[in-house]
């Protein structure tokens, strides 16, 4: 459908511009930190801000735009949700960076109440921020409404997320990438609710001034955050499982019971798991922290069990062609599971305790998005780029992949050691206490600058390409 | 658990990982039959039991309920307002009394249980105790109209810095607060 590789080209150029300038603004951080710059406050929390935002946005759109593609494989996907997608996206960027770089919003990505009333030059960056997210959501939720329509269309609900299967039934076959999607998209719809009361709480404080409860809104915005994260990476996993076996030459992947199990499991587990997030506040009620590390532990079995070892079951003994696209999601597993080995670690209560907050936390979410989720939808755009143009990048391949990989294992490395060390994160200047937090700025800047190097050139490969894409229509 | 043994066994456990997924790399450069489907159920068996172990190792040691058994040594009421903690033996309610105990000299006896009561006035703030040798010992959040309780006993003497932990504005990496245990 021509329609639908034109708005997935433009997506793809779009993440690809942006990418590199959201690590731009990384790499200035650090630098900072390192004390080689000298930001302002304010520029550095504007671009902490505006970092943490744009590569959770683009990396959320990108996996959906991933799987909406692959989804015209089994049902009829229709391009208007998509498009209605990528209008509001831009909006709500505009506006984002409006509120950012025109009315000093610097509240961070979360922008945990009430700090959005705080941390701004201007007041209407407030509003602007906040109708930017109200731009987003919809848009997104929009989108991911027409995905499930289109599949329950023509799968029943039951079948869509497997449950003949579980029960040992073989036919109809669900297919894998039909039951992951579904649970994906089901799994974002009480996040997008939970959104649409957070932003709602918020316009009641900024234009009646009604105080609302921290607790109440740390919660929302942690299981709004913390899902929305989690279910992009799911995408990326569902995009993985429709073309991993086929660039390794093998037959597709099969839904069978412990396949139906682990993500209707997955589905109900990442609902519970964003209590880590509030670990630190002992006023929450104690039975959820429980269950908070309960459900941190137990979210990674079956997405380990299953897809781990589903991948390198493929790639043992397979004669596999390594190029971009496999080497992408293979590593991007691997990363992933060592990014998911830090989280678990963290979300020990009793480990949380001394990690909370310091730099042990982007640690572990830049392993398994910058290592492995990025990964996932980088592995979509180059298979895209190659069934459109038949290029597969084989000149890059070897620069690109080392560069993001030693630059991505090195950057992270650096994270992880500076976090036992106590080093906190999201200060733009470190303070005596922990005045070796600069040099470990430092060497993770230069090993991020390796990444940088990789993403321009592949940027230009791919930015190429789908531009033909788009001038074709 | 100490956090150069939680660096330990994360760059273990990664060497682990990343030694499987490059033996299997390897192995793609030969094709040959063979599966490794029979391995499935005993990889899900020993995640399991590595899920369950650390669990039942880790899940009763909840900062929560630390030394609720005993009747803390001191009190120390602490209110966290951008850009300074202040804290005091006396109970911080209003805007006078937190600018009075700004700056106040706290000393907390060594070995002794203290309890800290923590709040903010305004927005999210955290309440990291760095030990003298530059270590996060213990921690807690500062949230608007709550008030947590932090329980510790402090058992190195020396200047303790109590350093902002949750992000809340441009002077975050600046908000500290210095006492002295002995």
């Amino acid at each position: 459908m021509k329609a639908l590789d034109r708005i997935t080209a433009a997506w793809i150029i779009t993440v690809t511009l942006v990418f590199p300038i959201a690590i731009l603004l990384g790499i200035l951080m650090r630098l900072n930190q390192a004390n080689v710059l000298e930001l302002s406050p304010l520029t550095f929390y504007s671009f902490m801000t505006a970092h943490g935002l744009l590569m959770v946005g683009i990396w959320f759109v990108m996996s959906m735009a991933g799987v909406s593609y692959l989804l015209q494989r089994y049902v009829e996907v229709r391009v208007w949700p998509i498009t209605f997608g990528y209008v509001l996206t831009l909006v709500g960027v505009v506006l984002l960076l409006a509120a950012i770089f025109g009315g000093g919003f610097h509240t961070g990505w979360y922008f945990l109440y009430p700090l959005p009333f705080y941390a701004r030059t201007e007041e209407w960056a407030t509003m602007a921020f906040l109708l930017s997210l109200g731009s987003l959501g919809v848009g997104w939720f929009v989108w991911s409404l027409g995905l499930l329509v289109a599949i329950l269309r023509k799968y029943p609900l039951t079948r869509a997320l497997a449950w003949h299967h579980l029960v040992g039934k073989s036919e109809p076959e669900t297919p894998p990438f039909i039951l992951i999607s579904t649970t994906t998209l089901l799994g974002l719809v009480p996040a997008f609710v939970a959104a649409v009361i957070l932003l709602g709480l918020f316009f009641m404080e900024y234009l009646g001034g009604v105080k609302q409860d921290a607790l109440l809104m740390k919660n929302l915005t942690f299981y709004f955050g913390h899902t929305l994260v989690n279910e992009m990476l799911y995408f990326g996993i569902a995009a993985l499982y429709e073309l991993f076996p086929a660039l390794a030459g093998k037959p597709p992947y099969r839904t069978k019971p412990f396949v139906a199990l682990a993500w209707n499991l997955v589905l109900v587990v990442v609902w519970t798991a964003y209590f880590h997030h509030l670990y630190m506040d002992f006023v929450q009620p104690t039975v959820l922290q429980y269950v908070g590390q309960l459900a941190s532990w137990i979210a990674p079995i079956p997405a380990i069990a299953v897809t781990a070892f589903s991948v390198l079951g493929t790639v043992y003994r397979s004669g596999i062609k390594w190029w971009l696209a496999p080497t992408f999601f293979f590593t991007g597993v691997m990363f992933w599971i060592i990014g998911g080995l830090g989280a678990i670690l963290d979300a020990i209560v009793a480990n949380n305790f001394v990690l909370h907050n310091t730099l042990w936390v982007p640690a572990h979410f830049h392993t398994y998005n910058l290592l492995g989720n990025v990964l996932f939808s980088l592995g979509f755009i180059t298979w895209f780029v190659r069934e459109q143009s038949g290029d597969d990048g084989s000149r890059l391949y070897r620069p690109v992949a080392t560069l993001y990989l030693l630059g991505g294992a090195g950057f992270v490395a650096a994270f992880y050691i500076a976090g036992a060390l106590s080093i906190m994160r999201r200060v733009d200047k470190y303070p005596e206490l922990v005045a070796n937090g600069g040099v470990w700025a430092l060497v993770g800047a230069l090993f991020a600058i390796l990444v940088l190097v990789a993403v321009a050139i592949y940027t230009v490969h791919v930015v190429r390409r789908c531009w033909r894409v788009l001038a074709a229509a | 658990m100490p956090q150069s043994t939680i660096l330990l066994l994360f760059f273990l456990g990664s060497l682990v990982i990343a030694g499987v997924f490059w033996w299997v790399w390897r192995t793609s450069r030969q094709p040959a039959p063979g599966s490794v489907e029979p391995l499935r159920r005993w990889i899900f068996v020993g995640l399991l039991l590595f899920v369950g172990i650390f669990t039942a190792l880790t899940l009763w040691r909840m900062p929560y309920f630390l030394y609720a058994e005993e009747l803390p040594e001191r009190v120390i009421h602490v209110v966290s307002r951008q850009f300074a903690f202040a804290l005091s033996e006396r109970p911080i309610e209003t805007d006078a009394e937190y600018a009075a105990a700004l700056g106040q000299t706290v000393e907390l006896p060594l070995g002794k249980v203290v309890e800290f009561r923590v709040t903010s006035f305004d927005v999210n703030h955290g309440f990291a105790l760095y030990s003298p040798d530059g270590r996060i010992v213990a921690q807690v959040q500062a949230m608007p109209g709550y008030v947590n309780r932090l329980r510790w006993r402090f058992d190195q003497p020396g200047e303790y810095v109590a350093q902002c932990l949750e992000y809340c504005g441009a002077a975050h990496a600046n908000m500290q607060a210095r006492f002295v245990v002995r």
